[in-house]
């Protein structure tokens, strides 16, 4: 495999390492004919994101047919080679990544200003494809908004905070901190805010209901989403069945799918054990 | 300035007496150098150096030549003491050591051996008195670095630098520093729980300054001993990175201060083991 990705697109890559880090601490790394598709699930399996970078994504693109390869490796080491995004973008020109099957790594090659060339040589370990499976037509509810939207909702929410509950109606999306059902009501602070539908691109609302899931990787997308300046899709259903957040341009795909809290309580509570 | 203010008679009993209008240039260029709370003080003619070492493997040295002070004299050919350096930089630091609202001026005196260091600090009229226990001072080691052994030598802006030291994996043991006539010219490896990484300059950069390797020579240095030296890159504009014969490796910085006057902070650190030659 030899993958080629020069001037911006390095920053791009970088934030969805980064995007992807917020999620669980194992990087999947599978080349395919469509693409480079980078992958993470989180340890209890509830949160799992992908993206897929198109061939032309990349100025080069080269896979040898019929590879069929996959790896994982800590999300962490990969971080160390996109680290600083500060230098990313003023100073790294062309990035190159290539597998050695033989030595069981990836190198990763940054060609920076001034003739500064850094060479990462990662260790990885063979595994299975890691596919989640969902589907996010037959989602009762679908959102579309600008990044800068959902930035400016969940920027009032403490990072502490793990999960945030969406209410929907017709016109309206209410997000609100979620309170645990056992904690003390006097002493719990409560955050809501309301967004029209005209703030969205698209708001489809086929179900009044009220989502609750986690911030934290949301957060991710919106990490990702931002800098990008990518639309984000919402797909929600029913409480307790996965939602999907998306971003798409013509070049790159990202997934983000994670578990909502169901509505019944005795089974909610047991899947938090 | 109260400072200027102290008899004539008080002042003859002192063997060094330094004023700085800014000890801001003192200090920032002394926490550079911090690793160990000791340090050793050796002020001559052409200024004031001091030594830091550890694990008698790494040594730091400041030097603050007599000029940047705005008085600098000295009655002995030499006054060494050792002092600690933690101390009195809390002291140096003590109305604050904010740029803003004005600088802190000083006054440093010793009398002699087995004296304190008395440091007259003063900002915006108010002055504090601090007495620092001097120590017994301890030989510094002699690296016995000398240019004439000196087999490869570079000088990098330390912009390009820094940007590598920010970046190492610091789950590696070691950096290893390889010089060359050939490729790779300049190379930074370290060798981490997750893989191994390369930083290598090209000769011909316009961050190389300065290129003169003759011979390829594959060197290690404990991270714990170097990473002391960042704090004196952040500060620099220029890095000299040497390696004698033995392998021992020589960094100076080049320090540019708040008025635009130039130090110097040098470490030297031993090779941690042979490493065999490709």
């Amino acid at each position: 495999m030899q993958c080629v990705v020069t001037g911006g697109n390095v920053k791009v890559l970088g934030k969805a390492l980064h995007s992807l880090s917020r999620i669980g601490d194992e990087l999947y790394v599978e080349p395919q004919e469509d693409g480079l598709a980078l992958r993470s699930v989180n340890s209890s399996r509830s949160a799992y994101a992908c993206f897929l970078f198109a061939p032309l994504f990349f100025s080069r693109y080269s896979i040898p047919s019929g590879l069929n390869f996959s790896c994982k490796m800590a999300i962490k080491s990969v971080l160390t080679v996109f680290r600083s995004f500060a230098t990313l973008e003023k100073t790294v020109e062309k990035c190159h990544i290539s597998l050695d099957e033989q030595k069981d790594r990836i190198t990763f090659t940054l060609h920076c200003k001034h003739g500064l060339l850094k060479t990462h040589n990662l260790s990885y370990q063979d595994s299975e494809s890691l596919e989640a499976v969902f589907d996010k037509d037959n989602c009762a509810n679908v959102f579309r908004a600008q990044p800068r939207v959902l930035v400016d909702t969940v920027v009032h929410f403490p990072t502490s905070l793990e999960e945030v509950t969406v209410t929907v109606s017709d016109e309206r999306m209410w997000v609100r901190n979620h309170v645990e059902d056992d904690a003390e009501r006097s002493k719990a602070m409560l955050t809501e805010l309301c967004l029209a539908a005209d703030e969205f691109d698209h708001f489809a609302v086929k179900s009044h209901n009220s989502i609750t899931f986690c911030l934290k990787e949301f957060r991710g997308l919106l990490l990702f989403a931002e800098s990008t300046g990518l639309p984000v899709s919402m797909y929600l259903d029913e409480p307790g069945s996965p939602m999907v957040l998306s971003v798409t341009d013509s070049v790159l795909e990202g997934n983000f799918v994670l578990a909502t809290l169901s509505d019944d309580h005795s089974l909610h509570k047991s899947n938090r054990g | 300035m109260p400072l200027s203010t102290e008899s004539q008679s008080e002042d003859e009993q002192y063997v060094l007496i330094a004023n700085l209008d800014n000890a801001r240039n003192l200090s920032n260029i002394l926490k550079a150098i911090t690793c160990k709370d000791h340090a050793i003080f050796t002020a001559t003619a052409n200024g004031l150096k001091v030594t830091v070492e550890d694990c008698k493997c790494m040594q730091a040295n400041a030097f603050i030549q007599a000029d940047i002070f705005q008085e600098f004299t000295l009655k002995e050919d030499s006054v060494v003491f050792q002092i600690n350096l933690t101390v009195l930089l809390d002291c140096l630091n003590i109305f604050g050591g904010s740029s803003v609202g004005g600088s802190t001026a000083l006054r440093m005196c010793y009398r002699g051996y087995g004296h304190p260091l008395t440091l007259f600090l003063e900002e915006g009229g108010v002055v504090t008195v601090c007495k620092i226990n001097t120590h017994e001072p301890e030989e510094p080691i002699d690296f016995e670095f000398s240019s004439s052994n000196v087999t490869n030598k570079v000088i990098l802006q330390s912009e390009s630098l820094k940007e590598a030291f920010s970046e190492l994996d610091m789950t590696s043991e070691v950096l290893q520093i390889t010089m060359s006539p050939n490729q790779p010219y300049f190379r930074l490896s370290t060798f981490g729980n997750s893989g191994n990484a390369h930083y290598d300059y090209s000769k011909d950069s316009d961050m190389m300054e300065l290129f003169q390797c003759n011979t390829t020579q594959t060197n290690r240095y404990k991270m714990s001993l170097l990473k002391p030296s960042t704090k004196a890159l952040a500060i620099s504009c220029k890095v000299s990175v040497r390696t004698d014969s033995r392998g021992v490796l020589s960094l100076q910085y080049l320090v540019r201060n708040d008025d635009g006057q130039i130090c110097f902070v040098e470490y030297f650190c031993c090779p941690d083991e042979e490493v065999e030659e490709e």
